[in-house]
């Protein structure tokens, strides 16, 4: 049987990847934001999830706008990394789970929710730098990630985008996938994004909202779906969409209660935020 | 064209910037970013970028790129290449 062991948000911000890869998160300007994940790291010790589901968004490196799916979920065994235009990284393998994979797909078409699969697809920095914050290595660098993977894009890219309400439902969809798959996994949800911040402009910080959000995202993320996504970018960007990223994991990882939260701003020009829901039940 | 606001869905401008995008996404590989930077405007021909998006690009201008069609994901690679001399 599936369990979903938690959900965890986090921003995805590439200054965030880039002080892990240089071993500086003591001494960034939000070091209390890295400070946070130690409350992450024991708690992954106790909860010991063996697969991570990534709710995240493609910044142009897997998709484009020649097949643009509005959901699409990796049943890959493995993905890779690539450039980014920043320079080729060192390349990397994650480990998929195919098989848990394909059962979610099932059991979503069953649910009225016709996702695109995809047998191949590179990981960008939204997914990787949320697998590196909760298993960092001892050093510099990255750590090993211990755990299987399964990346799921919801399209921030190209309007119109699905709603904050359909998120939170493809959320609790795919909550209903894990706890019916016949096999033993623990799952850990993660939502890869945001709080506010819009590419290319500077100072696009709504820390009013990006706090009501961390707010409802704990005890009641049914109101969150009730903003239109044109109300998400008057008030908190563009790329503040990547909300839904959250949306669809709280569905997912629905009730518990919350191990740890923080929300730092700015990280660059990004509302910074991290929150762990804990939902395991009769194990605590 | 009236202005675009990322994020929003403009069906004049999904209508638009095909080319620019695409011409863009290739610039996640560093051989396309050197291609581009040796001759911008040939690499941009390359992709048949029309002349409103040939200008975007030589300005590096966010609010012509959108106007032209640029979605920011793409637009995000081509910030990701240094200026070319001369661009404003």
């Amino acid at each position: 049987m599936g369990v979903v062991v938690g959900g965890l948000g986090t921003s995805h911000v590439p200054m965030i990847g880039r002080a892990i890869a240089a071993n500086k998160q003591a001494e960034v300007p939000f070091a209390p934001f890295f400070a946070s994940f130690g409350r992450v790291h024991a708690w992954l010790d106790e909860a010991r999830p063996d697969v991570v589901i990534v709710f995240y968004n493609d910044h142009g490196l897997n998709f484009f706008l020649d097949n643009m799916p509005t959901f699409a979920i990796g049943v890959a065994h493995d993905y890779r990394n690539a450039d980014e235009g920043w320079g080729p990284p060192e390349p990397r393998t994650f480990r998929g789970d195919a098989e848990l994979a394909w059962h979610i797909v099932g059991s979503l078409m069953a649910d009225e929710f016709d996702v695109a699969t995809c047998q191949e697809m590179i990981f960008d920095h939204a997914g990787i730098t949320a697998l590196d914050l909760l298993f960092p290595a001892d050093g510099a660098g990255h750590g090993d990630i211990p755990v299987a993977t399964i990346p799921i894009m919801i399209n921030g890219v190209l309007p119109p985008l699905p709603t904050p309400a359909r998120c939170y439902k493809l959320g609790q969809a795919i909550g209903r996938a894990i706890r019916s798959f016949p096999g033993d996994r623990r799952v850990l949800l993660v939502g890869s994004g945001g709080l506010s911040h819009e590419l290319g402009v500077s100072g696009k910080i709504n820390q009013d909202f990006d706090r009501l959000t961390l707010e409802k995202i704990e005890h009641d993320p049914q109101a969150l779906t009730q903003f239109t996504n044109d109300e998400i970018v008057d008030l908190a960007g563009a790329q503040g969409l990547e909300l839904m990223t959250w949306l669809a994991m709280r569905g997912a990882a629905a009730g518990g209660d919350i191990v740890t939260s923080i929300y730092h701003a700015p990280i660059s020009h990004t509302g910074g935020a991290m929150m762990l829901i804990d939902t395991r039940e009769g194990e605590r | 064209m009236t202005d675009v606001q990322p994020g929003k869905f403009h069906p004049q401008a999904a209508l638009k910037g095909y080319a620019l995008n695409r011409m863009c996404f290739t610039l996640n590989s560093a051989e396309s970013r050197a291609a581009f930077t040796a001759d911008p405007d040939g690499y941009c021909a390359r992709f048949g970028l029309n002349d409103e998006e040939v200008a975007a690009v030589r300005s590096r201008d966010k609010k012509r790129l959108f106007a032209a069609g640029g979605n920011m994901y793409f637009l995000a690679k081509l910030d990701r290449v240094p200026k070319p001399q001369g661009a404003r």
